[in-house]
């Protein structure tokens, strides 16, 4: 991605294109490395130092060093607990954006071809969404007892709104000359979602899920610390109970292994689905 | 012989805002295995007639007929029996060349080994040998327009039609590209009804000639002879040129 940038600010500099001379040597390093964003690594990379530097004059409570939270992240993984935590919480998200997928992609489809469903929707969705997500946790701890309907409910009614207007908007944008050429071949409404609607959708479908992915993992987290007994965001509350910071930060970096490992996940699925699309750019 | 596609008294009027009457009063018989154009200038309702054989656009009156069955009425009982190219090739992009040209097959829902002719070997015949798997984006314009026209006669149609199907191509693919086309129509016994504003194209590929005033209705009927000579063909072309000339005279020539 940061190619990408770089090759299309080179023009602007007034560069040659095709070579580098001028460019700044670590956009050199960036193009030699290939698809490796070297700026980027070498910001984090400097923020992982300044924090070491930082944990040599604080308390471990404030910023536990490197050591400590490689310590605590082997520990987690080789504790059944914890594992049992990861597993429950993302089989928790998961199964959640899946209802919330299904439910609200087809009443998208729906609105995006009927004007009717459309006009009874959408001020439901707009609703939806001007709540924000802790307040249906709050409304979901006072309604459910149980620890899974809560977490789902949460889930799926704050990643409803969006993936709504993906496959609405999705919808809304397949040209009327498709639309055209595929109705007059007289297909049924089955084989028109099949063949037309469906493929068309599929790149608004996987941003959605981009986008729910983290907002599933960011409420499903906040409801397990709020009022739940299982989950990582029920360890990330009794780290922070025991003043652990460096189990607080191992459970905050399998929550962002985790939205990554999805994201190159999702990556993957795009390239291969998608493939007549990345072709064309 | 009967009549492949008939129109008696139609009338379209899209309402809106402000109403607009497309085609008024247009009535015309086609025979079966007919090739014909219709000639008029742009906004005259040639792209409404089409739509209205094709089912997407209900006729505010008057009643339409394709091989007996009312194309909108009948929506269903009709699939597979018309075929069509438009301007643009509509490819769907995520779906190669092949992929494309089975799309009618998949919404009829027929076996290809039951068709006299599958998508490959019309692929081949529309001279994409070797291009079954090509992505639409991997196709220079003609060839998609090719794509197209495997597309509209894999289900074996009885009737095609034609809306400016090569007037965007540059004019020796497009040139090319229409006589295949008229071949391929006439090898197979097709009724067409081709939509141009070309008259030159007219003169080289119908059996007759409709000419279209605005609000859509036909001002003049023309038989043609393929086999005349060029003194004719100047008649004709003449006599063509004067009905789309009067047939705009009284309204605002656009
Ligand atoms: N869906 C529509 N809604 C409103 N007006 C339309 C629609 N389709 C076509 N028209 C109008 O009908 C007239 C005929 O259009 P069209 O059939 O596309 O003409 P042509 O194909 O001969 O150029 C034009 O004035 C056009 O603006
Ligand atoms: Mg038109």
């Amino acid at each position: 991605m940061a190619n990408i940038e770089v090759q299309s600010r080179r023009p602007l500099a007034g560069d040659t294109i095709g070579e580098h001379a001028g460019a700044p040597v670590w956009t050199r390093l960036s193009q030699q490395f290939g698809r490796v964003n070297v700026e980027g690594t070498l910001v984090l990379l400097a923020l992982v130092l300044a924090w070491q530097l930082a944990s040599l004059y604080y308390p471990p409570i404030l910023f536990p060093s490197l050591e400590r939270i490689g310590k605590a992240l082997v520990d987690m993984l080789g504790s059944a607990t914890a594992v049992g935590a990861i597993v429950t919480t993302y089989v928790r998200i998961l199964l959640a954006l899946a209802v919330g997928f299904a439910v609200a992609t087809a009443f998208g489809i729906a609105a995006g071809m009927v004007r009717t469903v459309e006009r009874a929707t959408i001020p439901l969705i707009e609703v939806m969404q001007g709540i924000p997500a802790v307040c249906w946790i709050i409304f979901a701890i006072l309604w459910f007892r149980d620890m899974e309907a809560r977490t789902a409910f949460v889930v799926i009614i704050t990643t409803i709104p969006s993936f709504f207007y993906q496959a609405r908007d999705g919808v809304l944008s397949i040209s009327g000359e498709l639309w055209d050429m595929v109705r007059s071949l007289r297909p049924s409404l089955a084989k028109l979602i099949r063949i037309l609607i469906v493929p068309a959708l599929l790149p608004s479908l996987l941003t959605g899920w981009r986008i729910n992915i983290g907002n599933g993992t960011r409420v499903t987290i906040m409801a397990e610390l709020l009022g739940g007994v299982s989950g990582i965001g029920y360890q990330l509350r009794v780290s922070q109970e025991m003043f652990r910071m460096d189990r607080a930060i191992a459970w905050t970096m399998v929550l962002v292994a985790f939205v990554v490992a999805s994201n190159l996940a999702l990556s993957w699925l795009e390239k291969r689905i998608l493939g007549w699309r990345a072709a064309r750019r | 012989m009967s009549n492949a596609i008939s129109f008696s008294n139609v009338t379209k009027t899209f309402s809106g805002r402000n109403a607009v009457t497309a085609v008024k009063d247009l009535s015309f018989d086609i025979a079966q295995g007919d090739y014909v154009c219709i000639l008029g200038r742009t906004g005259c309702g040639k792209s409404t007639t089409v739509n209205m054989l094709l089912g997407i656009e209900k006729p505010s009156r008057g009643t339409i007929g394709v091989l007996g069955l009312d194309p909108y009425r009948q929506f269903n009982d009709l699939r597979g029996e018309i075929g069509c190219i438009f301007q643009s090739d509509r490819l769907l992009p995520w779906r190669t060349a092949i992929g494309n040209v089975r799309v009618p097959l998949e919404i009829i829902g027929r076996a290809e080994a039951t068709l006299p002719e599958d998508a490959k070997s019309l692929l081949e015949r529309v001279g994409l040998a070797g291009f079954e798997d090509a992505y639409p984006h991997e196709l220079s314009g003609g060839m998609r327009q090719r794509v197209a026209l495997a597309r509209a006669l894999v289900s074996d149609p009885a009737v095609l039609l034609a809306d400016e199907a090569f007037s965007h191509l540059d004019e020796v693919t497009g040139a090319r590209l229409r006589t295949e086309f008229r071949e391929l129509a006439k090898e197979r016994g097709k009724t067409v009804l081709h939509i141009t504003h070309s008259i030159d194209e007219a003169i080289t590929l119908s059996d007759r000639v409709l000419v279209f005033g605005r609000p859509g209705h036909v001002v003049a009927d023309l038989r043609l002879d393929q086999s005349a000579g060029s003194r004719e063909s100047e008649e004709i072309r003449n006599e063509i040129f004067n009905a789309i000339e009067a047939s705009v005279s009284g309204a605002l020539a656009a």
